[in-house]
């Protein structure tokens, strides 16, 4: 109330009569003998004062103290006072943070639910009509402004609509698994989604488990679009991990791995000393398997929130999705159980956000699936052949046939259909030197896959024969750091024409929009890795169309095997999809022994 | 405690925008209704004020005068029920006219005074304002030329800090929406639904 940074000159005032003020919050004016008399005694009756420019006689403020939200029928003052951001105001920003499609529990805030518990702060119940509660909602900056790059958050870029939808989905759920395909930017709408509930106070405190090779990943994404959020990795030696469960950070990252040794029985060991307002699984299918110790660490977790990201939920069976969708459903307030068999698509369509890139992102450039069918050189061939025979031979001969033995034996086939165990006879080698030589010519970068590492017939031996065009190698067995390295030069260095990746290794997470060459040098069992590998180019931020090329050697095991990676992809589009139906797991033994005309 | 965001102290250090916005809710009508808000830098408000006034109804007065004089009222009044002290003060340039702030006006501020106008807008400005233009987001994201009209000078150091991170973040036009949407919030019907 004090003048010390305002002064009002004299003015010349017309005799006897001057402006009426009119308090606010009351259905009616003050009464009119009130106007006559002197100010001070108009002092003391809330909402109502006497116009004196001179002398004002407000009577009623909340200044000294910030608003008290126990006393809701106490609005009448002139000004309203913000309390110190740490006071709980969840809720206001949800309410008005309204029809965002997607949205679970529009509403949810502190009128319909006032007995929740905050990881911060106890929430009070409020009335509806209370003006001050309304104005403190009112006023804040407007969702849609805080979307803006051009906003007070300032995000490096723009969110496209679809993406909007997905962090309005986020931020208004406690249970989401958010499926996009791969490439649409589920990491990007999570961080902005966390951002977004981390200012308004709605959660203090979010716990990221990732796959270990991705967590420097998503370091850097956090220091890009949220660099006001403060950021801790748990890793490292036990002792430090011990320290690092404890720093108050905005966002924790930890791997899978590490999250599974550090979750112990004890309730103060690191993960479960916290109350996490969110718990956010990237690549959550590695949880799939219901009845690993990382999967029941992660659905134990206290939590309010529970995120699932994932371009693909079902790799391989019906039972994948059921371990996620127990983790999304649970949490502090927990959501109905998911169903199994044929229910579980309702309770998919409850769960899951999913979007196609080809129905919100007309612009990306398309993808181009080409099968390069091809015939085994003839050294490769006898090889083959030879091998083929002996393998048969000796699974028909055993007692009994051990599906380890198939599994070998179709890996042993899959590696000469790489390369001849003598002499190193290579069709898709040669393939790949020549399309390599165009490219290079052109500029143009390449992503090689392959499930193999070794020197005979795995990353290492086509890294050698691709020796001219500066390849780099990405595996399992590289350190993250060297990994990361490995990244940063493949984008960077513009000489490096190809990055040769284990398909287990470089399949997830990774952002190569600066190849638009992909190479499956050999095939896997999961259709899904590799739809995910090839989204590692094909994704946001990509320019030019994806050309992406499968090697399939002409009368071997690969051919047999492309058979069933077909079917498997029919089993996703119609579970994942649009549809829902009750699968047997596939590759059983029988169709283990069906690759070879047996069983 | 909260967990501090890495960006507290600079915000906390360039301290708060004060939005003065005053509306009349038709030409004919006899209130003014005025309203204070404090944004910081993040765009977070911090304090509002809100009042109205009734013209004065004395025919010695020309209607203009009498409306000028409503917004010196509004504003006197607002400054006094306020608890914090402002960096800088923005108002609409259509609304606040050019001798109600600075060294010759009415009220005198510690403080740089700007009045905004898109560049569409057709307003009245003071020889002694210093005009700066600049792109600024509108309402719906969009970047548009925008004039603001300082008085007694255009603002330095911290005051310069403040603005350029305001309107860095599209917070020159948005918070008088914001401060309408609030005067809305309280008065209800006499001021319809749009700002």
């Amino acid at each position: 109330m004090s003048e010390h940074w305002w002064r009002q000159k004299n003015q010349p005032r017309p005799t006897g009569m001057l402006s009426r003020l009119i308090s606010p919050g009351d259905e009616n004016d003050p009464p009119a003998a009130l106007l006559r008399l002197p100010p001070v005694l108009a002092a003391g009756r809330p909402g109502h004062y006497l116009e004196s420019l001179d002398q004002p006689a407000f009577t009623r403020d909340y200044r000294s103290e910030g608003y008290s939200m126990d006393t809701p029928e106490e609005h009448l003052g002139y000004t309203l006072l913000w309390p110190a951001r740490s006071v709980d105001l969840r809720g206001l920003f949800l309410r008005f943070f309204a029809g965002v499609p997607g949205e679970r529990r529009a509403g949810v805030g502190m009128d319909e639910d006032p007995d929740r518990t905050d990881d911060s702060a106890q929430r009070r119940p409020v009335k509806r009509d209370d003006l001050a509660l309304r104005l403190f909602a009112r006023l804040e900056t407007p969702p849609e402004a805080l979307l803006r790059a051009s906003g007070p958050l300032e995000w490096p870029g723009s969110f496209f609509p679809y993406q909007q939808i997905g962090i309005g989905a986020l931020v208004h759920s406690s249970h989401l698994l958010l499926g996009d395909e791969m490439g649409l930017g589920k990491t990007i709408q999570a961080l902005a989604a966390l951002r977004l509930l981390l200012h308004v106070r709605e959660i203090e405190q979010a716990l990221i488990v990732a796959p270990a090779s991705l967590l420097q990943q998503w370091r850097q994404e956090i220091l890009r679009w949220a660099p006001d959020l403060r950021v801790i990795v748990v890793n490292g030696p036990v002792d430090q991990r011990v320290w690092q469960w404890q720093y108050r950070a905005h966002v924790t990252l930890v791997s899978y791995d590490t999250l599974r040794a550090d979750f112990t029985s004890s309730p103060s060991c690191g993960p479960r000393r916290t109350r996490w307002g969110v718990v956010v699984l990237d690549e959550a299918q590695r949880i799939k398997n219901a009845s690993t110790d990382v999967a029941r660490a992660c659905k134990r977790l206290s939590r309010r929130r529970s995120w699932a990201l994932t371009g693909t939920p079902l790799e391989n069976s019906v039972e994948d999705v059921v371990s996620i969708l127990e983790f999304v459903a649970g949490g502090s307030d927990p959501g109905p159980a998911p169903r199994t068999g044929l229910s579980l698509r309702a309770s998919l369509s409850e769960y899951q956000l999913r979007r196609r890139k080809s129905g919100v992102l007309q612009d990306l450039p398309p993808k181009i699936v080409t099968d390069l069918t091809l015939e085994l050189t003839p050294a490769q061939r006898r090889a083959y052949d030879r091998a083929e025979n002996e393998g048969l031979s000796t699974l028909l001969n055993g007692a009994e046939i051990l599906i380890e033995n198939i599994l070998a034996l179709i890996n042993q086939l899959k590696q000469i259909c790489n390369f001849a165990p003598a002499g190193g006879a290579s069709s898709k080698m040669e393939d790949l030197l020549s399309r390599m030589e165009e490219l290079s010519a052109n500029q143009q970068k390449a992503l090689v896959f392959t499930q193999y590492t070794s020197d005979l017939s795995g990353a290492r031996r086509i890294a050698r024969e691709l020796s001219r065009f500066n390849p780099l190698v990405y595996t399992g067995e590289m350190s993250l750091a060297k990994r990361a390295e490995t990244v940063d030069r493949f984008r960077s260095e513009d000489g490096r024409r190809v990055l040769i990746l284990s398909l287990k290794a470089g399949g997830q997470g990774l952002n190569l929009q600066n190849a638009s060459y992909v190479f499956h040098f050999d095939r896997g069992w999961n259709p899904a890795v590799e739809r995910q590998a090839e989204d590692r180019a094909h994704r946001l931020g990509q320019v030019s169309a994806v050309n992406v090329y499968r090697y399939i050697m002409a009368g071997t095991i690969e051919q047999r095997i492309d058979e069933i990676l077909k079917s498997k992809i029919d089993l996703f589009e119609q579970m994942v999809e649009d549809a829902s139906i009750d699968p047997e797991r596939l590759l059983s033994k029988r169709d283990l022994l069906a690759l070879f005309g047996l069983g | 405690m909260p967990i501090p965001f890495h960006d507290n102290e600079d915000i906390d250090e360039l301290g708060a925008a004060a939005f003065l916005h005053v509306e009349a809710p038709s030409q004919n009508n006899a209130q003014r209704y005025g309203a204070l808000l404090f944004l910081n830098a993040r765009g977070e408000p911090l304090e509002f004020a809100y009042n109205r006034v009734e013209l004065i109804g004395n025919a010695l007065w020309r209607p203009a005068d009498r409306a000028v004089a409503a917004v010196r009222r509004l504003a006197a009044t607002l400054f006094q029920a306020v608890t914090l002290t402002p960096t800088l003060l923005l108002c609409r340039a259509d609304t606040v006219p050019p001798y109600l702030f600075g060294p010759e006006g009415q009220i005198e501020l510690q403080f740089p005074v700007g009045r905004v106008a898109t560049a569409a807008e057709a307003v009245g400005y003071s020889p002694r304002e210093a005009q700066v233009s600049l792109e600024t987001a509108d309402r719906d994201g969009e970047l548009i030329q925008t004039h603001v009209f300082w008085t007694p000078e255009a603002p330095v150091d911290r005051a310069a800090d403040l603005f350029t991170r305001i309107s860095r973040r599209g917070l020159v036009l948005e918070p008088f929406e914001r401060a309408g949407k609030g005067l809305r919030e309280v008065y209800g019907d006499p001021l319809g639904t749009a700002p």
